[in-house]
């Protein structure tokens, strides 16, 4: 009679019964408690919604992007019509095409961004934290200058550069280049944050006691950071990707509002750019790229958010 | 000992308590029905395991429930008022002055960033309404019954300059700062090592008889209640299960849970070195989940002596012998 | 006359006290986690390590199995040293061979797991690691180690999540037993669970011992448990073992006075009479700065004088009975 504890023992009535098949695994868990997250399923509607405009753009979009036909017809800085349903800006755009396509490339910079980010941020913290020590020292100090200069003006200041640079080299063949290095760019200087919780992450991870399990049976290194680190660390780096990603369509916004972006590229802020200065003869130009880019960035943040109480059930109870 | 005469007027009496948790996943019935009484002086042993309701219940009697718990029903009668009916403004000026509490980690219940003299001194403030120069004198007065060596120089330090043992000392001297009438231990020693817990345990009944204080101490370690308490409470799923001095519940227990307890405990005093294939008797089955606790009695799913009867009806809590009630249908 | 399984000898670990400056990392003081200790494992038995928190019984253990490196000092397992071949990363069959026979169940069940695998993932995990079974045997040697630790099939597709405390030590138990062990390192297997749950996963673990032959060295601070379960039991004080004994004759008539303090500090649950708890003054020196000498002299109510210099051997007194005081009980 020993191991009666859990074992053939009847479970009364109104107890919860005996189910016998596959449980949920931790992922699946955080979907489910997801799910009961208003402002969670919020922002993934937002999201949803901005990915679908960014994936069928070119077969619902009304006007090719670099129409500027209404030009022609002095139909520019028109007000929302049947034709152009969210008006015409002062160079003769429909502002309903550009703001479609602008989705593409609002996510392709914040994705690619967070990839680079991801990868440099992952592998920085990541080593950091399991290695400890000297390395550690370093990799953190490094982490550190780049948290403390003005990102921000340097990143235009690289930007404006490239584009000297790249003039009359074969680089200048490869299209969307400037967008490019805009991606690159970001991505470098969004890791910080980033390696900050990776490292966190790992070291908190690595004394654990099924990592310390896992080295009593033997396994290597890369077992344990491949296997048993890295998949339990994930949850909280998907979070920070996931409000980097909203970042990066930020300062993408930011740099094209300036003047800085990829001029052959179609993006919300350069929107903004063409026509602030005719805010009051044409608002709906810039009302409409400007809402573009509040409902993206909102998305990913309240995305980022929900995740954090579907990943952290304790936070909220 | 057991004082239960009826002379003798009850300071503590609760009865029919009701505590129930809104969580997201359901309603947990965590407090259902407890009762029990307390008499000036006496030490109540509240024994449980997880998910018993002991801590809950003691909580209760200063009305700092948990959100999302709510006490739904009941009565908490001490010293003739009813604390369930009293406004959060009335329960401030209770808590530290009549009813203290200690908590179970010494290292989170003081505050890292006041030095021990800001943090004891505050209180006597608030509840003497005293200047903080006589307020200083009190707490040394009170460091130096706790035995703690150099009062007068332990106020200027901070919480963590004190070792663990050194901290509890400091929590029960802010307990009895205000001489009041119950303290509530909620696992006093469970984190210190058996040296210290000693020394605590000896404290604590020093100063109890020295105050006349009466104390409910919650805790799942039997010998600890053995050794401090008057009377013993058994707690299980929310319920209570019997209620007698020490002695009889050490001795001639009723309840089937109390006796499979009792039986599950390794003894330090025994030895298992003769026996072949030692074992320990187990209880079946485990604790029951309180969103969906078993009909009837909470035990009888694991209970050795129950039939049909006990998973229809809720078994009353009644008496057996004079100051021993038990709540199970077959007694 | 059984042979032992595992001799320490004269194991020592360091920790080093570290202050950061901008510069450099300077050693300010060290501490002597385990102090030169030496002890040995008989097939079969199980040795109960014993003392307060800070005491060493824990980095005694995950020294042992290199889960932190010794500074010095060896581990025989049959003859083996086998620190010494895990200090040489490169034969790992080597370690394997030596991971197969020496285990460790941890602590917290909690923590033990990994939350994202499934209990088939975790089983699963010693067999891949060792490859001591052809895969078409890993499902049905799971299906055993389930039905040995008293779970069933179904367990296997849960996640840890989803079982209680003592469930999931029956998986670390589980666990641990994929790669048959000879020797188990239990270190407070049962602290952090129930009080009627302790009972049935020490009943499983001597189950276990008695069906596959196995040794422990049980850890504990626990003395009611270390009573039930041990053959032998040691007792450390900041880092070194002051006594070692049969069990009985530990908790009946002590000779260390600090295992003695220890003793009748332990609550019995019997209220006839009630016990008077032998009061031990103070509190355990920082094992930063341990007393000189025995370490226990200050504290100690037989305390000579040599005590304050002479630093005593754990030395025989009597049959099968260690103590390490120039002037026992």
């Amino acid at each position: 009679m020993t191991h009666q504890e859990e074992k053939n023992i009847p479970i009364s009535k109104g107890s919860e019964t005996v189910r016998k098949t596959r449980g949920p695994g931790m992922w699946r868990l955080a979907w489910q408690r997801f799910k009961r997250n208003k402002t969670g399923v919020f922002g993934l509607v937002l999201v949803l919604i901005v990915l679908f405009f960014a994936m069928v753009g070119p077969w619902i979009s009304p006007y090719e992007p670099n129409d500027q036909s209404a030009m022609l017809e002095f139909r520019s800085k028109s007000p929302p019509t049947w034709k152009n349903l969210l008006g015409t800006d002062r160079m003769g755009y429909d502002v309903a095409s550009r703001v479609i396509y602008g989705a593409r490339t609002a996510l392709f910079v914040g994705l690619g961004s967070m990839v680079v980010a991801a990868v440099f941020g992952i592998l920085m913290g990541g080593l950091s934290g399991f290695t400890g020590g000297m390395a550690d020292e370093l990799l953190m100090r490094f982490t550190e200058f780049f948290l403390v200069i003005p990102v921000f003006v340097v990143i235009l200041v690289m930007v404006r550069i490239f584009g000297i640079v790249v003039v009359g080299t074969v680089l200048e063949r490869i299209p969307h280049l400037n967008l490019i290095a805009i991606i690159v760019i970001l991505g470098v200087f969004g890791w910080p944050p980033i390696a900050r919780i990776a490292r966190a992450e790992f070291l908190r991870l690595k004394e654990m006691e099924f990592v310390e399990a896992a080295r009593c049976l033997g396994a290597g290194t890369l077992n344990i950071i491949f296997r048993h680190i890295l998949p339990n660390a994930l949850p909280s780096l998907v979070v920070i990707i996931a409000l980097g990603v909203g970042q990066s369509i930020l300062l993408e916004a930011m740099i094209s509002f300036l003047g800085f972006g990829d001029p052959k590229s179609v993006s919300w802020g350069q929107l903004l750019y063409f026509n602030y200065e005719h805010l009051k003869i044409s608002p709906w130009a810039s009302i409409a790229p400007g809402m573009a880019i509040f409902i993206t960035v909102l998305g990913f943040n309240l995305l980022a958010d929900g995740m954090t109480d579907a990943f952290n059930p304790r936070l909220k109870e | 000992m057991a004082h239960h005469n009826q002379q003798s007027q009850a300071l503590l009496d609760v009865s029919g308590l009701k505590i129930h948790f809104f969580t997201g996943a359901g309603v947990v019935q965590a407090i259902d029905g407890v009762e029990f009484g307390l008499e000036s002086g006496e030490t109540l042993g509240l024994v449980g395991e997880s998910g018993s309701g002991k801590t809950i219940s003691s909580l209760a009697l200063l009305k700092l429930v948990p959100r999302p718990g709510k006490i739904l029903g009941g009565h908490i009668r001490f010293e003739n008022d009813d604390l369930i009916d009293k406004s959060e403004a009335e329960m401030i000026r209770i808590r530290g002055k009549r009813i203290a509490m200690i908590f179970q980690n010494p290292a989170f219940s003081l505050n890292p960033i006041y030095t021990i003299g800001q943090q004891l001194g505050e209180i006597m403030m608030w509840h003497e309404k005293i200047n903080r120069g006589e307020a200083n004198d009190r707490v040394t007065e009170m460091l130096n019954l706790v035995g703690i060596t150099d009062p007068a120089s332990r106020l200027k330090q901070f919480p963590h300059e004190l070792s663990g043992g050194m901290k509890q000392r400091v929590c029960i001297a802010r307990a009895l700062l205000c001489k009041p009438l119950l303290v509530l231990a909620d696992e006093p020693t469970t984190n210190l090592d058996v040296t210290i817990q000693a020394q605590i345990l000896e404290l604590l009944s020093d100063l109890k008889t020295r105050f006349n204080m009466a104390m409910i101490l919650v805790t799942h370690d039997l010998g600890v209640v053995a050794n401090m308490a008057d009377r013993i409470t058994v707690m299980y799923a929310g319920r209570i299960c019997e209620t007698a001095t020490a002695e009889r519940i050490f001795n001639n227990p009723q309840h089937p849970y109390t006796r499979a307890l009792l039986s599950t405990i390794p003894r330090v005093d025994k030895s298992y070195t003769n026996i072949q294939s030692k074992r320990l008797t187990v209880v079946p089955g485990r604790i029951p989940n309180l969103i969906h606790p078993p009909t009837g009695c909470r035990f009888h799913p694991r209970c050795v002596e129950a039939n049909g009867e006990c998973s229809r009806t809720q078994p009353e809590l009644k008496t057996v012998e004079e100051g021993h009630v038990v709540s199970c249908l077959k007694r | 006359m059984t042979k032992d399984i595992i001799r320490v000898e004269n194991l020592v670990k360091i920790f080093p006290v570290l202050r950061r400056g901008i510069f450099r990392t300077a050693q300010v003081a060290e501490i002597r986690a385990v102090n030169d200790i030496s002890f040995s494992i008989l097939r079969g038995e199980t040795l109960g390590l014993v003392g307060e928190s800070g005491c060493g019984k824990s980095t005694t253990a995950r020294t042992m199995l290199f889960l932190t490196p010794s500074t010095s000092g060896s581990v025989y397992f049959e003859d083996t040293n086998i620190l010494e071949q895990f200090r040489n990363a490169r034969q790992k069959a080597k370690i394997l061979e030596i991971r197969r026979h020496l285990q460790y169940v941890f602590q917290d069940p909690y923590l033990s797991l990994n939350p994202r695998w499934s209990i088939e993932e975790t089983l699963n995990e010693p067999f891949r690691i060792h490859q001591h079974l052809p895969q078409s045997e890993w499902h049905n040697r799971m299906l055993e180690l389930l039905e040995l630790v008293g779970l069933e099939e179904y367990h296997a597709w849960r996640y840890p999540h989803e079982f209680s405390g003592g469930q999931r030590q029956r998986v670390g138990i589980a666990r641990a037993l994929a790669v048959d062990p000879q020797f188990l390192i239990l270190d407070e297997p049962v602290s952090s669970l129930d009080v009627s749950v302790r009972a049935t996963i020490l009943n499983l673990l001597l189950e276990l011992q008695e069906k596959l032959g196995l040794t422990y060295l049980y850890i504990s601070h626990d003395l009611s448990s270390v009573r039930f379960i041990s053959t032998r039991v040691a007792v450390m004080y900041l880092g070194r073992i002051v006594e070692l004994s049969d069990v009985d004759s530990l908790f009946e008539h002590p000779l260390h006075h600090y295992t003695f303090a220890l003793m009748s500090a332990i609550p019995v649950p019997d209220p006839s009479g009630k016990q008077v708890l032998s009061i031990l003054e103070g509190e355990v020196p920082s094992v930063m700065n341990p007393p000189p000498g025995c370490h226990f002299h200050p504290r100690c109510s037989a305390a000579l004088p040599e005590c304050k210099t002479v630093r005593p051997q754990l030395e025989e007194k009597g049959e099968g009975r260690f103590v390490a005081c120039i002037n026992p009980r």
